[in-house]
């Protein structure tokens, strides 16, 4: 009986314990979200406010684009090395972060234009371009449509080199609602960054923490709805046939366990296959992989990424 | 309120009028609105299964050709030799339905979906009279699975009415993966079948609640002579990355072993637990009164592998409670207790990229003895395959003959089949390695099974066998397998006994199995 009492009691206690209790519920992700650099903001003519982040006195801009579902945050680990020898801009695309929600369609057109107006308003006439996953499927947009904006191209695990055929599309498109967003729980979330990476990094978990906290937040629905048109835009701007056409030179950065890409449910296989798939059409192109980093790969092993994007960028 | 479609109009004719007249005044109200979407309101999802198989192993009963469940050596005939050998085709098809009405706004959800299953060639499950597949394959053979409403009255709780997955864990069943379900909570090691009843779920940020009310079995309406499951099921997470359930079940059985499959029976006296390989209550035909409960309590600990390389699940659960036989004299006095456990415990290591590249042990160990209720007092543990088979369907050990594998259409069999072990209790294990030869395309799998009696019957050891097995896995699409299996078990001297080999006079051949799967889960 005193076992059982014993046995009782510690399985209360345990059932006390709870994960983020420190958490608060954010308002709006606007005002709430904490940047770990000074954030500004510019107010663009096709309606969105985009927030970003700017480093460094270099004569050389590079500006930043992050990826699906994240935000200008998570170049944290690059920011302040690159930033020694570039001004480094890292952005929130409309509708995340810090940038204004609302009814934008997300497509990567629509992204590439803005990013030259941006691009416009800081008086950049060309600048290097770096995106990771989505963000550089951006990137390549934005190569193949302002040729001569963009000098150099850092491509961090892009989407877009992996093909999809027009079935995948359709149930990408008809997948992807803002109720995948809206209604995740916490476990789901963590999940949902674990992934990215080899092995998930102790100061990775303030974008989980923070993605937990934004449900609560006025603007969040917003962010919901734009997940969800990123997904169908990506898939609608497949920019796998216009490869060749990529006149920049090109650095393209692969974690060699990004689980991620290629798609784990539709058509698995290498990463390091898809990865040369793009290194092979790109013409100016050079590849790395690295080793023990995952989908986050500029995150995860940002020492060695730093180094070789500084590389890459030497004259 | 006598016309109230005059009231609606009238409702929206003056919304529409105030919102002109905020765009006329020029008030941007809705620059930043997003545009809202619906769910889906009609889907249609299927899972294809098919396999050959060749076996030493099959049903010596004509009856129970096509569909047979249960433990090997059991009543229900099935036996090894080394004398014949098995070839045969089945093939099953389960449509689900999925109807989400628009006006409802996702917050009420029909779901429906049945079991197509045959032998080619046969008509087995089916009923109808024509053998022979192809040329004069017509058959009756489609069974409900479930037929069930969700209503989500409040965000985040649903309540779940009809014929639905009354599963032993803490997880929506409708909206998890069938591979969690198997791998959390009790891991249907107790209840991992379909019943008729209403649940109750809670599926907040960090806890989960789920209370159950079930009807298994409904003899004469006006009587009260029903088997009912009542639950109640309890899981948190306790850091970011594990989570601790408890739960109690209570099972009260007025049926005395009415109703039940077939001609078998149910309850704790029937011939359903000569099949499955359950304890079988030795109550005769005497009426009688249970009242069951199991108190548990569970961990998980990165069930998918994502969160980290290591993998933690497992749970304890004690089962307790009275069986009381009518005797002579129309008074109930014969009393029973019960009182037996169950633990479990299965770690993983991702070694490689991917989940498909890991390690798994998986320990069990149940209580039991030798004596039965000899002493007034049932020692061993009590699954839901003592009301129903197959209830208690713990899948995901990695084995296949010695403890049962998920592979099925309706030959559900193994050595032991309910992990009670006819009431003498258990220790066993698995042991597997898996590996992806190409990332989430190209698995093999190679495994080992053994597992012990706590109790010698007579004539016979302790040692119930030993399995190895392995499997090459293909996925040409996604959630489509081309599966290859192969496994054998070296049975113990457990089965020496004539008491558990089907009153053989000796130990019974080493029963084999190879088999080629194609599963496709279409959605």
């Amino acid at each position: 009986m005193r076992k059982a009492i014993l046995f009782l009691s510690g399985m209360l206690l345990l059932l006390q314990c709870s994960p983020y209790q420190k958490l608060s519920p954010m308002k709006s992700m606007v005002e709430d979200l904490r940047y770990p650099f000074p954030v500004k903001f510019q107010e663009l003519s096709s309606g969105p406010r985009m927030a970003y982040m700017e480093q460094g006195q270099g004569a050389e801009t590079i500006i930043l684009i992050h990826g699906l579902g994240s935000y200008s945050p998570a170049w944290k680990n690059n920011i302040p090395a690159l930033a020694e020898k570039y001004r480094v801009i890292a952005i929130d695309l409309p509708g995340y972060g810090k940038s204004s929600k609302g009814p934008w369609t997300g497509s990567l057109e629509f992204y590439a234009e803005s990013l030259m107006e941006f691009a416009d308003s800081l008086k950049l006439k060309s600048f290097h371009l770096g995106g990771h996953s989505m963000g550089g499927q951006i990137s390549m947009v934005a190569a193949l449509k302002y040729p001569e904006r963009i000098q150099k191209l850092i491509l961090v695990a892009p989407a877009g080199f992996e093909p999809f055929h027009p079935g995948q599309k359709d149930w990408f498109r008809s997948v992807a609602t803002p109720s995948l967003t809206l209604l995740a729980k916490p476990r789901q979330i963590r999940e949902n960054f674990a992934i990215n990476f080899y092995a998930m990094p102790e100061d990775a978990e303030f974008m989980v923490e923070d993605r937990i906290a934004m449900r609560s937040a006025e603007d969040f629905p917003g962010y919901a709805y734009i997940v969800a048109q990123s997904i169908k835009a990506m898939v609608d701007r497949p920019v796998y046939d216009y490869l060749e056409q990529i006149q920049q030179k090109t650095l393209i950065v692969f974690g060699k366990d990004d689980m991620l890409i290629p798609n784990r449910f539709l058509t698995g296989g290498s990463t390091n296959d898809i990865a040369k798939i793009g290194d092979e059409k790109i013409p100016d192109s050079q590849l790395i992989m690295l080793e023990k980093a995952g989908h986050f790969v500029q995150f995860e092993a940002f020492e060695r990424f730093n180094q070789s994007v500084l590389e890459f960028l030497a004259p | 309120m006598k016309h109230p479609l005059l009231w609606g109009l009238v409702l929206s004719l003056s919304m529409q009028t105030l919102l002109q007249a905020q765009e006329t005044n020029g008030i941007r109200v809705f620059d930043q609105e997003v545009p809202e979407e619906s769910e889906r309101e009609f889907q249609f999802l299927a899972y294809w299964f098919s396999q050959a198989v060749s076996a030493n192993y099959y049903p010596t009963n004509d009856f129970l050709r096509g569909q047979v469940f249960g433990r090997l050596y059991g009543q229900n005939t099935t036996r090894s030799t080394d004398t014949a050998t098995t070839y045969y085709v089945e093939q099953r098809l389960l449509p689900f339905f999925i109807y989400q009405p628009k006006l409802f706004n996702g917050r009420a959800i029909l779901r429906a979906s049945f079991e197509i299953d045959f032998t080619w060639g046969d008509a087995s499950y089916g009923s109808g009279g024509n053998f022979g597949g192809a040329v004069a394959g017509d058959q009756v053979n489609l069974q409900t699975q479930n037929v069930e409403l969700e209503l989500i009255p409040y965000k985040n709780w649903s309540i779940n009415i009809g014929l639905q997955r009354m599963y032993d864990n803490p997880n929506n069943p409708y909206r998890t993966l069938f591979g969690k379900l198997t791998n959390t909570g009790y891991r249907l090691m107790f209840w991992g079948t379909d019943a008729t009843g209403i649940s109750v779920r809670y599926n907040g940020d960090y806890e989960r609640m789920k209370f159950g009310a079930w009807q298994f079995y409904e003899n004469l309406i006006q009587t009260d002579d029903d088997v009912n499951m009542f639950e109640a099921l309890y899981d948190r997470d306790i850091s970011r990355s594990w989570s601790l359930g408890a739960s109690i079940n209570y099972v009260r059985d007025r049926a005395s072993g009415q109703g039940g499959p077939s001609i078998l029976g149910q309850g704790l006296n029937s011939t359903l637990s000569n099949y499955n390989g359950s304890y079988r209550f030795p109550l005769g035909q005497n009426p009688y009164q249970a009242d069951v409960f199991w108190l548990g309590s569970f961990y998980t600990h990165n069930p998918d592998y994502i969160e980290d390389r290591w993998m933690a699940t497992g749970f304890l659960n004690y089962n307790f409670g009275t069986v009381d036989t009518l005797t002579t004299g129309e008074n109930y006095g014969q009393i029973s207790s019960i009182g037996g456990y169950t633990f479990n415990s299965k770690t993983g290591y991702r070694y490689g990229k991917t989940s498909g590249s890991r390690v798994e042990l998986d320990v069990l160990y149940t209580s039991g003895d030798a004596n039965g209720i000899s002493d007034n007092r049932y020692s061993g543990v009590l699954t839901g395959n003592n009301w129903g088979s197959p209830v208690s369907v713990w899948i995901s050990h990695g084995a296949y003959i010695l403890f049962p594998h998920g592979n099925v259409v309706n030959r559900f069999v193994s050595a032991v089949n309910d992990v009670s072990n006819l009431g003498y209790g258990l220790m066993g294990g698995t042991f597997n390695v898996y590996h992806d030869i190409i990332d989430n395309k190209l698995n093999i799998k190679a495994g080992t099974a053994a597992a012990f009696s706590n109790v010698n019957p007579q004539g016979g050891g302790n040692q119930l066998g030993v399995e190895l097995n392995g499997r090459i896995s293909w996925q040409p699409q996604v959630y489509m397998q081309l599966e290859l299996h192969a496994a054998k078990l070296w049975l113990g001297d457990f089965y020496d006994s004539p008491a558990v080999n089907a009153n053989s006079s000796s130990r019974p051949d080493n029963p084999w199995t190879v088999f080629l799967t194609y599963k496709w889960l279409m959605f």
